[in-house]
């Protein structure tokens, strides 16, 4: 991974996650385009394959996905300060929106007008998703899709949830390790 | 006990043993509410109705709004604050021990997987979505009805899905549209 060369400053780190915390709507993986954009794309504080290995870290680690997310990011860039910042961006829309309207909202949330604002969101959500993931496998080799094709396979069947996929593909790697090193043995003895 | 003390107790305890994502502390939220007597069910259901339609990963607004109604302004910040604290103090213990790992042989072979795997569960995640929202239940009786597909949501999927795929359109900009246009498909 490459660090840059300047610290990303405190402030920038907490800016960029309050924008999305608060465009979010949606589970964890709903971030993953708006993560794209702003820290793949306009910040390039890393690349595409580097916030997938964060986003499947944040998945083994106890708490909201996005917040881990938005964490690990922050911890990346500026250790804990870094992310105790991000994490409180990622949590400040919420604190805001909650605090200001959350009363009034539970009537609100029974106006017809705004469950059709919402039945167009979900189908957009879930076009801004797949194109993400299809970024993501695209830019793998063959075997990576592969991989990719058979991991989306064992979640579309329910053998697997997110958090089994991973514990496992952990496992697997570490047994490839082990095995790698083993040959080099046999290698270096013979 | 004082409230404020409570709420922060249970919000860390949740954020603290969950594992696997702000969906699995629903349930768990909902269980302590109702075993504190601070909600009731139809209360609780409310909560979970807003927190879908307020910005923000939905569990934390959860974690808000439940502060909120228990415990006032304070008590919103404290929820949502001992939720996240768990997560921020185990990034910052194994943070530091990742880095220096991070260029193991061992991690660069665990992350070669877990990239490609990740984009698998991304798909997954897609494609679960797009059925939810645009197909109908296809296992039932009958089998598939091409009737029950909700074509103003497949519309709405194709233009985002292919503005963004095509442009690069900011993902805002592509939820922002996709409501209007879902809105004005939907009121016919």
């Amino acid at each position: 991974m490459t660090t840059p060369e300047q610290p990303v400053p405190l402030s920038r780190i907490y800016r960029s996650f309050a924008w999305v915390g608060a465009v979010l709507f949606g589970g964890g993986y709903a971030m993953l385009p708006l993560l794209e954009r702003e820290v793949v794309e306009r910040r390039r504080w890393c690349t595409l394959a580097e916030m997938s290995e964060l986003y499947a870290l944040a998945q083994v680690i106890p708490g909201v996905i996005a917040v881990n997310t938005a964490l690990l990011v922050g911890h990346r860039y500026r250790g804990a300060a870094g992310a105790a910042v991000a994490a409180l961006g990622m949590v400040s829309a919420p604190i805001v929106v909650i605090l200001a309207v959350a009363s009034a909202f539970v009537w609100v949330s029974e106006w017809p007008l705004l469950a059709r604002l919402f039945a167009g969101l979900r189908p957009a959500v879930a076009g801004l998703l797949l194109v993400t993931a299809l970024r993501m496998v695209g830019r793998g080799k063959h075997w990576e899709r592969g991989v990719a094709a058979g991991a989306c396979l064992v979640m579309l069947v329910g053998a697997s949830g997110p958090l089994g996929l991973i514990l496992g593909a952990i496992v697997a790697g570490l047994l490839w390790q082990a095995w790698a090193v083993a040959q080099t043995r046999n290698v270096g003895t013979r | 006990m004082s409230v404020l003390f409570q709420l922060m107790a249970v919000f860390f305890k949740i954020g603290l043993f969950t594992i696997g994502g702000g969906l699995a502390m629903l349930p768990l939220i909902r269980s302590e509410m109702l075993a504190l007597g601070w909600m009731s069910e139809t209360e609780f259901l409310d909560v979970l109705a807003v927190a879908e339609m307020t910005p923000g990963p939905m569990a934390v607004n959860t974690a808000t709004f439940v502060g909120f109604r228990v415990g006032g302004v304070a008590g919103a910040l404290v929820a949502t604050l001992a939720l996240v604290l768990p997560s921020l103090l185990v990034v910052c213990l194994l943070g530091a021990v990742w880095r220096r790992h991070r260029n193991a042989p061992a991690s660069v072979r665990v992350l070669a997987l877990l990239r490609p795997v990740v984009a698998g569960l991304v798909l997954a995640a897609a494609l679960g979505l797009f059925a939810a929202c645009v197909l109908p239940v296809m296992i039932g009786e009958g089998g598939f009805d091409a009737r029950t597909i909700d074509w103003r949501g497949l519309v709405v999927f194709a233009l985002v899905g292919g503005a963004t795929w095509r442009y690069r359109v900011n993902p805002l900009l592509g939820m922002a549209g996709g409501a209007l246009v879902g809105f004005v498909l939907y009121s016919f």
